[in-house]
């Protein structure tokens, strides 16, 4: 669905250096802090910004130069840009029955009533969480192969958050062959529904791994200096400095837990994973 | 290119009050001003509605959405000069029907043809202006594009200024050319030929401005 290969993009601040793959019926999560390059990339991907290095292929295409037909497969919901504010979603739902053929205004409408949006009112009336759940539902109305989601969860409550992971797991489920590439910062959103996922940070992948090999084989170990000083290092990813000695990265949780019963290994998870990597050394 | 068109249509029809005002200002002007300024101030409003568009969908970010739905940057431009199209037709029709209402109010003598032929010379000067702006704003944006054009004004009187200057230079020193000969020959020109070669240069440039703006868009980076 998507393979990005050397991507590179240079600010005057900021450069991106990226490799990615998303494949058919995965669901990949791109995570890092703010300003990491997850908006950057998934700009690219859109074909929103030019490549000063690298190729990307969206849907067997260049994205710099999708036709708007190929653009009919792409669901895409940004953080940051939408419908004017000015418009109700009555008034989107007529833009969107002339702008997508495959346009499924049943759905969208049972949707919309389902999640309480109000028909008439102004966007620019809705709450942050309205607006997210629109933006989404409007991605995955046409029958899109491929979703494109840059931080949909951004600013939401717990629960709104879980309505909004509980639509995309909807969509998932009605064909197998579909693909999600979903950014954000909250690693718990992309715990329970993806796939694989890439750390970014600076604008580089600082690792890529399966959710479920995250959650099942890292590990996080505890350990003062001293058991530092006496521990096989060789499954340790990184290390960061603690006033009790050390927080351990490991991705062979097991090795430790056998042969070093005593000390304290925590259950991976991607919030300390990042705590670890970014803060670390 | 059809979800954009309704997109534009549904915005402007939002701004109610606006086309309130507009329609009552001219309605008002009709009856203080010569006939024919009700057709180009309609005209001129009409037209120039698609830059407002143009604002509105770079506000609040909305560029980087609108360009992930299926439009490429060609589609986009070419919709943004068939609505200034829609905009001028239809604001011309309106200052037509203005201007043929209040000089029936006012109990006017009305030379249909004649007023028609005076109408309809303006079109093509629109034409022109809106192939200039939207090229400017779609590069520059609102804010910048209004900071182009005024640079592109002042060029465009200095080197009026400039060649006026060199051409009487001319005159002065080539003494075979006969300026009033020129003048009356030109004059003797049918209307209906200078109407239709204004539409012809405009529709040019018209033209060549929406491939210039297709490119621009195609280049854009949001």
């Amino acid at each position: 669905m998507i393979k990005i290969t050397e991507l590179q993009k240079n600010y005057k601040d900021f450069s991106l250096n990226v490799s990615l793959e998303v494949p058919a019926g995965t669901v990949t999560g791109l995570i890092g802090k703010n300003g990491a390059g997850k908006s950057t990339t998934i700009k690219a991907i859109l074909g929103l910004i030019k490549p000063d290095g690298g190729t990307i292929e969206v849907l067997g295409a260049n994205p710099r130069s999708f036709t708007s037909k190929e653009k009919e497969n792409l669901g895409v919901a940004l953080s940051d840009s939408g419908f004017s504010m000015m418009l109700s979603i009555k008034e989107i739902v007529k833009i969107l029955r002339k702008t997508y053929p495959e346009f499924n205004e049943e759905f969208f409408l049972e949707q919309c009533k389902e999640q309480g949006l109000p028909m008439d009112k102004d966007l620019k009336d809705f709450s942050t969480g309205m607006k997210a759940k629109l933006r989404v539902l409007v991605a995955i109305s046409h029958n899109a192969k491929l979703l494109v989601l840059d931080e949909p969860t951004s600013g939401l409550d717990v629960l709104a958050r879980n309505e909004l992971l509980d639509m995309l797991r909807n969509y998932l489920a009605q064909d197998s062959e579909r693909s999600i590439l979903i950014s954000s910062h909250i690693s718990s959103d992309l715990e329970g529904l993806c796939d694989d996922i890439y750390m970014i940070h600076k604008g580089k992948i600082l690792l890529h791994e399966d959710t479920d090999t995250i959650l099942g084989q890292y590990g996080i170990l505890k350990i003062s200096e001293e058991e530092f000083a006496k521990l096989d290092q060789q499954y340790l990813i990184a290390k960061k400095k603690e006033s009790f000695g050390y927080s351990c990265l490991t991705n062979e949780k097991q090795f430790y837990l056998d042969n070093y019963p005593n000390i304290v290994v925590e259950n991976g998870n991607i919030d300390d994973m990042i705590v670890i990597m970014l803060g670390g050394k | 290119m059809n979800g954009l068109l309704e997109k534009d249509i549904l915005i402007l029809i939002k701004q109610k009050k606006l086309f309130i005002i507009y329609l009552a200002s001219a309605l008002m002007l009709s009856f203080a001003m010569d006939s024919t300024f009700v057709v180009t101030y309609f005209t001129m409003i009409g037209s120039l509605l698609v830059l407002t568009t143009i604002s509105y969908d770079t506000f609040d970010n909305g560029m980087p959405f609108l360009m992930s739905l299926p439009v490429d940057g060609k589609t986009y431009a070419k919709e943004k000069f068939l609505f200034s199209l829609i905009g001028l037709f239809v604001s011309w029709v309106a200052g037509v029907a203005a201007q043929f209402i209040s000089m029936l109010l006012q109990h006017k003598a009305i030379d249909a043809l004649d007023l028609l032929s005076m109408d309809i010379a303006f079109v093509p000067i629109f034409l022109i202006i809106i192939s200039v702006m939207i090229p400017i704003n779609l590069k520059y944006g609102a804010e910048k594009g209004r900071i182009v054009l005024i640079v592109i004004c002042g060029l465009v009187v200095g080197i009026g200024f400039l060649g006026k200057k060199l051409f009487t230079d001319l005159l002065k020193d080539v003494n075979q050319i006969d300026l009033e000969y020129w003048i009356a020959k030109f004059a003797s020109i049918p209307k209906s030929a200078v109407i239709i070669a204004g539409f012809g240069i405009a529709f040019v440039i018209f033209f060549l401005a929406m491939m210039i703006s297709s490119g621009i868009m195609n280049k854009k980076e949001y």
